[in-house]
């Protein structure tokens, strides 16, 4: 093999298994017709909150004219 | 002729008298603060020597000096002093050796190693500290991070010297106020990012007052949040602009969200009974708890975002220094977080609240699609997340920040996926710009959205979801499939989020 032979390489190495760690959750068997209410109920609320963002990306003259100075 | 350099133990006093001039004396410069911030920075970094470079040609000084300078009647100097500093001891000897190339490789190659960059002593009156680029701080584990940083060379009789850092400099109230010089940091950032000119700050101010100004441009004196956003597009950017003041904007987090990616954050705080300001953000501090409860103005509601978890910023603050910090604390109303740095009042000592009142981001004009855009799809989903996780509020963190494809194809390749969904996101065409937000419970990653930076707002940018826990996706499954879930997920979710969803899991 003469230098400048490219270097013969094996399969790459396996990544590392993840380690799979337990989280705890509400629902493995949800009760599905009282997380639906339970999501209904809140609808209002999660449109109000995305309300809020929607308004803050509202930017005023009152903001483009203020004097940055110090 | 004199000595072209000058070697010299790092000290205070040899500090200062290296910075003076004819106009400002030794012990003048010993009562600046930005002076005395200097030598503070330069000894937690382990500076020991000090090059003094006489008769150096700065461009930055040389465009102020070919603006102003050189029209007044008194002749000020168009050159300046150049300090560099060095980790090691220096001698002049092993400098004249060093330049010369009469020195052993490896201890050439040690002694650049320990450059911690260098400092431009302006000929003037007062604002004699001229461009600084310095070494950061270090990581302290892998708490801190200077994202908005970029790898500079500096040539010292021709040896090459390299350091990463932001440049900074300190305002001359002549041609640049505060406003100016944030812009001007952030500018030399967004030049290696988006390969978009870098100004010199007579130039920034000149273009910002373009277009009719309340009174002389120059001597300047700020800008208007207006100008500054004309400067912005001067150089080919767009300035995102957000009103922080009574929002629902997870300030920490979006600044997070930009910073994390490189892009510079100019934050505009208003000083206790002073004025606005501006600071151009460098980087954070990631504590592994959180240290805020809320990130968001008074009784705004906001997801749990990555921010609570960040107690400091850093920032080039002209009145104060490079890389200062800013601890970040909790708000009663009004501002989203109260910031705390080196600002004190004069006549009292007392520490100054700095408040936030608006974030600049001088961004690509491809990235369209903004934090807050992410923010409501995040918003819709935590919602549906409340349902199969306890205690939400406290279990779930959004890791959301902007990424380019081939930043994220690169670190995909470690998150240790499966063979087919890895093949499947890798030869899968990405748009250049992405908002990735990742999804944590109990501190375990088990969901990530891909969304479109480039798209439209109103239009729907979610590109993918990759599920990274399968006890995780086998719960949210069994929910998103259910009949009788249907109807109040499509009013939770929209239909095309939900279809998404249930799509990424077949």
């Amino acid at each position: 093999m003469t230098s400048d032979a490219p270097e013969i390489r094996g399969p790459s190495p396996e990544p590392a298994p993840v380690a799979v760690k337990q989280i705890a959750l509400k629902m493995q068997q949800p009760d599905l017709r009282s997380a639906a209410a339970e999501l209904a109920r809140r609808i209002d609320e999660i449109k109000k909150s995305i309300a809020t963002v929607e308004e803050a990306k509202v930017v005023t003259q009152k903001l483009l004219q203020k004097e940055v100075s110090i | 002729m004199t000595e072209p350099f000058e070697a010299l133990q790092f000290s205070s006093a040899n500090l200062f008298g290296a910075l003076g001039n004819k106009y400002c004396l030794q012990d003048d410069v010993a009562n600046q603060d930005h002076a005395n911030y200097i030598y503070r920075y330069l000894s937690a970094i382990g500076a020991r020597t000090i090059i003094v470079e006489h008769n150096y040609t700065d461009g930055d000084y040389l465009e102020d000096f070919a603006s102003y300078y050189v029209r007044c009647y008194e002749p000020y100097d168009r050159c300046c002093k150049r300090l560099h500093f060095f980790g090691e001891e220096v001698t002049a000897d092993l400098l004249r050796n060093l330049v010369l190339g009469e020195i052993a490789p490896e201890r050439a190659q040690a002694l650049c190693g320990s450059y911690l960059g260098f400092l431009v002593a302006r000929p003037l009156p007062s604002a004699i500290v001229g461009r600084t680029i310095l070494k950061t701080y270090g990581p302290d584990g892998d708490r801190r991070h200077y994202t908005v940083v970029r790898d500079y060379e500096s040539h010292l009789f021709g040896t090459k010297l390299s350091v990463r850092s932001l440049p900074f400099q300190e305002q001359d109230s002549v041609l640049a106020a505060c406003a100016t010089v944030a812009l001007w940091c952030a500018f030399h950032k967004t030049a290696d990012l988006f390969e978009t000119t870098a100004p010199r700050p007579a130039v920034i101010t000149g273009s910002a007052n373009r277009g009719g100004h309340r009174g002389r441009p120059i001597p300047s004196h700020g800008l208007s949040i207006d100008e500054m956003c004309r400067a912005v597009r001067d150089v080919g950017l767009e300035p995102e602009l957000i009103d922080c003041v009574d929002k629902n904007v997870p300030l920490v987090s979006l600044a997070y969200g930009h910073l994390r990616m490189g892009i510079p954050v100019i934050l505009i705080v208003e000083i206790e009974n002073q004025g606005l300001h501006a600071v151009t953000l460098t980087g954070y501090s990631m504590r592994e708890k959180r240290v805020l409860v809320q990130e968001v103005a008074g009784t705004n509601t906001c997801i749990p975002m990555i921010g609570l978890r960040i107690d400091e910023f850093y920032g080039h603050d002209d009145q104060i220094g490079p890389f200062s910090r800013l601890s970040i604390g909790p708000s009663a109303a009004t501002y989203p977080v109260l910031l705390h740095g080196d600002w004190k009042d004069k006549a009292t000592g007392k520490l100054l609240e700095l408040r936030p009142v608006a974030a600049l981001i001088p961004i690509y004009n491809k990235i369209r699609v903004t934090f807050l855009d992410v923010q409501v799809w995040l918003t819709r989903l935590t919602s549906v997340l409340g349902l199969i996780v306890p205690d939400p509020t406290l279990a779930i963190e959004w890791d959301l920040s902007l990424t380019t494809t081939n930043e994220y194809k690169a670190t995909v390749r470690t998150l240790g996926l499966s063979p087919a969904v890895l093949g499947r996101i890798l030869l899968t065409p990405q748009p250049r710009f992405m908002w990735r937000a990742l999804l944590r419970v109990s501190d375990v990653e088990v969901l990530e959205l891909l969304v479109d930076a480039t798209d439209m707002a109103r239009s729907f940018p979610i590109l993918g979801a990759i599920w990274r826990h399968a006890g995780f996706r086998s719960a949210l499954e069994t929910l998103l499939k259910a009949p009788a879930m249907q109807p109040s997920l499509t009013d939770a979710l929209t239909r095309r989020f939900l279809n998404l969803l249930k799509e990424s899991l077949s």
